[in-house]
């Protein structure tokens, strides 16, 4: 098969940049995994400054604007295993199904992956991701369990804690992530208490008027260390901020976790004691999934830990492998309304790919771009502060990047 | 078709968050009858009827089941249709599908490490 435009993940990326290419007459295949497509738009659904989001509502707005362009197609269930540079194109192969697809212009809009949180049983039955309960939930309409935990300050620990408690499920609370030994990366208890920071503003109005209390080390480690034990009321379940998970318990399937207080050094005192739940979603953070950008050989931003690395990337979605463009949180982890409007971003990148123009769509790229930093100022969440740094130091890599001659 | 599995988020404004309704239809889990929304994937249905343990781990046989339910980890890789090591958390539910787990405690097989590849 053969394709103008191959865009790889149909979530808010994907979906806007194809709507784009659909517009301005682009033969266009989106390809995802999932037998649904919207990406994780399908799950979310959370409060923000322009009242709430639901994204499952965004995304079959999408769908409905893209049915109207019969050059735009969709194929689901297909997962890219390869991207390979061929005549001046890509051939891209699909892992279970047959054939290839040669395309002159690839947009990887894979969006991101969680990071777990290994602490011991983690592989009983009943352990899952906290994106795994909110697709369960929010998605599939089916109950996680009946009694569950959240364990880890990751961003999506609030927004599944509101969702799962509003339809009725129990939750023994949100509680730190073991802090030792293979979780290490999480960081010191300081820097899960400083991710807090980012969510007060979800809380209830008492927490609100705590923010300028908690903006100091100092005080945000007594508030968090001196925390009663059962936990601070929020989003109809309690934050324990004191209290780390420190394994799960059970022989077929999760029977409870064990949990031990914490102190102001994030030092474990006390006994441990053990609370029954049948579900327990780990909440570690998001990290992009920039493989198949790796795999085209474009140059990439690497990191320590692994949990930050990302394609170089230009104003428009270019990478440095020609025709390779990328979009959404593949670029690192923001919200849906960032990654649409990169999405829009990288269609303008394709577009000038396929005509050999540099210049054209000048005024799309500067109403997209712009809409870029609105979604950015407009953000509910800020998932991981390490991101804008990272941004800024892409941007001048990008612009001190060797030229090919 | 049992309900107790199923809930139901509530949106802000009391609509439904999705103007799809679902269509149920059978499939057959280790030979039973488990009811499923057309479409939805199969660790989802089989998750709502109740079955926890998709799977076990090939070298330890400790149950497994579904874990970041987007196809990224595959731990709840099952025999679909006659197919191994089929992502459960992405395959849509048909009727009749044959959907069983893999690996049962006590058929491994694994002497060494290199026997594994």
């Amino acid at each position: 098969m053969r394709t103008e435009a191959l865009i790889i993940g149909a979530g808010p990326a994907g979906l806007s940049a194809a709507i784009e290419l659909g517009q301005r007459g682009i033969e266009t295949l989106v390809v995802d995994e999932y037998p649904v497509p919207g990406g994780r738009l399908l799950g979310q659904m959370y409060q923000s400054q322009s009242g709430w989001w639901i994204g499952r509502r965004v995304a079959e707005d999408l769908l409905e604007r893209l049915g109207r362009f019969p050059n735009v197609h969709l194929m689901l269930e297909t997962s890219v295993s390869g991207l390979a540079h061929a005549g001046g194109g890509w051939t891209a192969t699909f892992s279970q199904r047959a054939g290839t697809v040669d395309a002159q212009a690839v947009l990887i809009a894979t969006g991101a992956t969680e990071v777990p949180i290994p602490l011991p049983n983690w592989t009983l039955p009943g352990v899952m991701t906290v994106g795994a309960a909110q697709t369960m939930a929010n998605v599939h309409g089916v109950r996680p369990g009946e009694r569950g935990i959240i364990i880890g300050f990751g961003a999506l620990a609030f927004a599944v804690a509101d969702e799962l408690t509003r339809a009725g499920v129990d939750l023994a609370g949100i509680v730190l992530p073991p802090l030792q030994g293979p979780s290490q990366w999480l960081g010191t208890v300081q820097d899960q208490w400083r991710r807090l920071r980012d969510v007060v503003h979800l809380g209830p109005r008492w927490a609100r008027a705590a923010t300028p209390l908690v903006a100091s080390d100092f005080w945000l480690e007594r508030v968090m260390a001196g925390a009663p034990q059962k936990g601070i009321p929020a989003l109809g379940t309690v934050l324990r901020p004191n209290v780390a998970a420190i394994a799960m318990a059970g022989e077929e399937a999760v029977s409870g976790v064990w949990l031990q207080r914490v102190d102001r050094r994030g030092t474990l005192v006390g006994e441990p004691w053990h609370e029954a739940v049948d579900f327990a979603c780990l909440s570690g953070g998001l990290r992009p999934v920039p493989d198949l950008a790796a795999a085209t050989g474009a140059a990439m931003k690497s990191s320590r830990s692994g949990l930050h690395d990302v394609p170089i990337f230009g104003p428009v979605g270019e990478t440095t492998a020609p025709g390779i463009f990328a979009a959404g949180n593949v670029l690192g982890i923001e919200g849906a309304p960032v990654a649409m409007a990169q999405g829009q971003l990288a269609s303008i990148g394709v577009l000038r790919h396929l005509s050999g123009n540099p210049t054209e769509w000048a005024a799309e790229q500067a109403a997209f771009s712009r809409a870029l930093e609105v979604a950015r100022e407009r953000a509910p969440l800020v998932f991981d502060r390490a991101w804008s740094q990272i941004h800024e130091e892409i941007r001048q890599a990008w612009t001190n990047r060797p030229k090919e001659g | 078709m049992s309900s107790e599995g199923r809930l139901e988020i509530p949106t802000p404004d009391g609509e439904s968050q999705s103007n799809r309704k679902k269509t149920f239809v059978t499939f057959y889990f280790e030979g039973e009858a488990v009811s499923g929304a057309l479409g939805e994937p199969v660790a989802m249905s089989l998750w709502a009827a109740g079955h926890r343990t998709l799977g076990w781990n090939e070298e330890t046989g400790r149950p497994r089941s579904l874990f970041c339910g987007i196809g990224h980890c595959f731990e709840c890789r099952m025999e679909i249709d006659g197919k191994r090591d089929q992502r459960s958390c992405l395959y849509p539910v048909r009727e009749g599908l044959d959907v069983r787990r893999q690996s049962k405690p006590g058929a491994l097989a694994i002497v060494d490490g290199m026997t594994r590849l």
